[in-house]
């Protein structure tokens, strides 16, 4: 059995009988068993014996991770937060449901950034992910276990969620797959709520192809997520006909082009551009005006909503409970201040800064009416060009431990992937190259929203043109 | 944007129900001022048209009790007594 075979040639493999479904289970069983020490990307392994699946699904034998804020029935689903140790999740979440219903058998929860929060993996509380690559260097976050599993090629995918770039920045920096479906394309239904109006589950898949085949089985109508798209479902893999449409117009993001993208992600993402013209595609730069807003927006909108998410978090539901004093109160501060990690509470801090009396009006209410005009802005761009471009992030991955003292210029990371998460237009990241040292590089490719299949369709032509998705990194075979 | 007091912060941790020791304090409030600088762009930028928040509609389904374990949602709680969850209690005679 090949270590880095695709999702597809696997589900082909098992119809043709070439291996039976517990073959391969217990062949990915056995490389986490054997790998997983250095990365720490899976927090738990489950035994593979006691994990629920369909035995007659299309998919069984197909082994996949899944990010720890998905909840798993029976299981341990934490954020990777220490507030929820313990907690046993009493339903599974849809996405993961729709999985293990098609067959898919989950050996492990994914180690992550606690609630979603960080873009490194840094910010666990069971200490952070390496990235394959380079075990001196992260994996990218908050996906960050997730990413690593995949690149390591310990599973054939694994369930992220994204909330401002945290499934894209870490698949360019593993050189994977990762799509940011329009929001409501996938029910929310049993994530565990970091920023409600940005969160979506999403695939990260080493090819374009796997990840539209991952989109397949967990999008669509669920009656738990009544902020759902309540149009049909398209099968993702009819657009994958290795070309791009004719007289596509693409728009680079004119920040692509700026001093703060290090040199050698410019390079690639050039050289990516000029295929994608070769390819018969017309380019032109498009200029956003408000694109700079979007940190800022995010950071005062996502940490509001987080607040008050976050809030149901106080000893006395689940997880840990600090009850050394004797009232209601002490027990809510004291489990919190226990519980929550330095980033998390960041968060909910400014969050509840933003929302409170006096500053709501400066902070969270103009910041919703700038996200109204960045969503204008993108909106206008797409009359004039059929998607927009830009690398997923604008440095190479980093060295852990390198923004410990700085969380903004950490922050400042996510300056491409967080605008259309704001306004919930889908966005791919692919690989584009590699570095001179090695490392991998990813753009991005968005569109408007529903325009899923075009943005498939337009990944897999460049994908199917290139060999950057066949490279993986040495020591795993 | 000046430094964040330290009663402005303690007024906040109260909202957000999260006990700070003073380094804690300290340390949060460094952060937190340089947040709050970050995002004055935002808070001080003129905003000469307004365009629409994006349009919600309602998604409706039948209002049908779904099985659920009651042993395993209690199992979750830190302190339960027959079928109750147990928290400390809110008002106290001192």
């Amino acid at each position: 059995m090949k270590s880095y075979a695709s999702l597809s040639s696997l589900i082909d493999g098992l119809s043709a009988g070439e291996f039976s479904p517990q073959e391969l289970i217990q062949f990915y069983a056995a490389r986490i068993k054997k790998y997983n020490a250095t990365l720490n990307a899976v927090i738990e392994q489950f035994d593979e014996s006691t994990v629920a699946v369909n035995q007659n699904g299309s998919w069984h034998g197909i082994p996949c991770a899944s990010k720890d804020n998905i909840c798993h029935e029976g299981r341990l689903t934490t954020a990777a937060s220490n507030i929820l140790k313990g907690y046993k999740a009493t339903y599974s979440a849809t996405a993961l449901q729709r999985l293990q219903q098609a067959g898919v058998t989950v050996l492990g929860r994914a180690n992550m950034d606690e609630f979603a929060m960080g873009s490194s993996g840094e910010f666990s509380a069971y200490g952070p992910t390496r990235n394959p690559w380079d075990l001196t260097r992260t994996p990218g976050g908050s996906s960050a276990g997730s990413a690593a599993v995949v690149a390591a090629g310990l599973v054939p995918f694994a369930l992220g969620s994204e909330t401002g770039g945290s499934v894209r920045q870490p698949a360019a920096f593993c050189n994977l797959v990762g799509m940011y479906p329009t929001y409501g394309r996938v029910s929310r239904y049993g994530i565990l709520a970091f920023s409600s109006s940005n969160d979506q589950i999403c695939p990260i898949t080493r090819t374009v192809k796997d990840n539209a085949l991952v989109m397949n089985l967990i999008a669509g109508r669920d009656g738990y997520d009544s902020s759902m798209i309540q149009t049909l479902t398209p099968d993702f893999t009819a657009t994958l006909t290795g070309k791009i449409p004719s007289g596509l117009r693409i728009g680079v993001i004119k920040e692509s082009y700026s001093d703060s993208v290090d040199p050698e992600v410019k390079a690639a993402f050039e050289r990516a551009i000029k295929q994608l013209e070769a390819m018969g595609a017309t380019v032109q730069t498009i200029d956003l005006d408000y694109l700079r807003y979007g940190i800022s927006v995010y950071f005062i909108m996502s940490y509001a909503e987080a607040a008050s998410n976050l809030s149901r978090y106080d000893g006395s539901l689940y997880g840990i409970s600090n009850r050394d004093k004797e009232t209601l109160l002490d027990m809510y501060i004291k489990t919190r201040h226990d519980g929550f990690g330095n980033e998390v509470k960041r968060r909910i801090l400014i969050g509840n800064y933003v929302l409170s009396a006096g500053h709501k009006d400066a902070y969270y209410h103009k910041a919703t009416r700038v996200r109204s005009l960045i969503r204008h802005e993108f909106e206008e761009a797409f009359k004039s060009v059929d998607v927009l471009v830009s690398p997923t992030t604008p440095t190479l991955p980093f060295k852990i431990g390198q923004f410990a003292d700085d969380p903004i210029a950490l922050y400042l990371g996510d300056y491409f992937t967080v605008p259309n998460c704001m306004i919930g237009t889908p966005a791919i990241s692919l690989p584009c190259g590699m570095s001179q040292s090695g490392l991998p590089i990813g753009f991005q490719i968005l569109g408007p929203r529903l325009s899923e299949p075009l943005l498939y369709q337009v990944a897999y032509a460049f994908e199917q043109s290139t060999e950057y998705h066949t490279k993986t990194p040495q020591g795993y075979e | 944007m000046e430094q964040l007091s330290r009663a402005s912060l303690d007024n906040i941790a109260q909202l957000a129900a999260i006990e700070l020791n003073d380094q804690e304090a300290a340390y949060f409030e460094q952060q937190i001022t340089k947040m709050l600088v970050y995002v004055n762009e935002v808070t001080t930028l003129v905003i000469d048209k307004e365009y629409p928040p994006v349009v919600n509609y309602n998604v409706f389904r039948e209002d049908i009790a779904a099985p659920y374990n009651r042993q395993e949602i209690l199992a979750a709680a830190p302190k339960t007594e027959d079928n109750y969850i147990v928290v400390p209690s809110i008002i106290t005679d001192k």
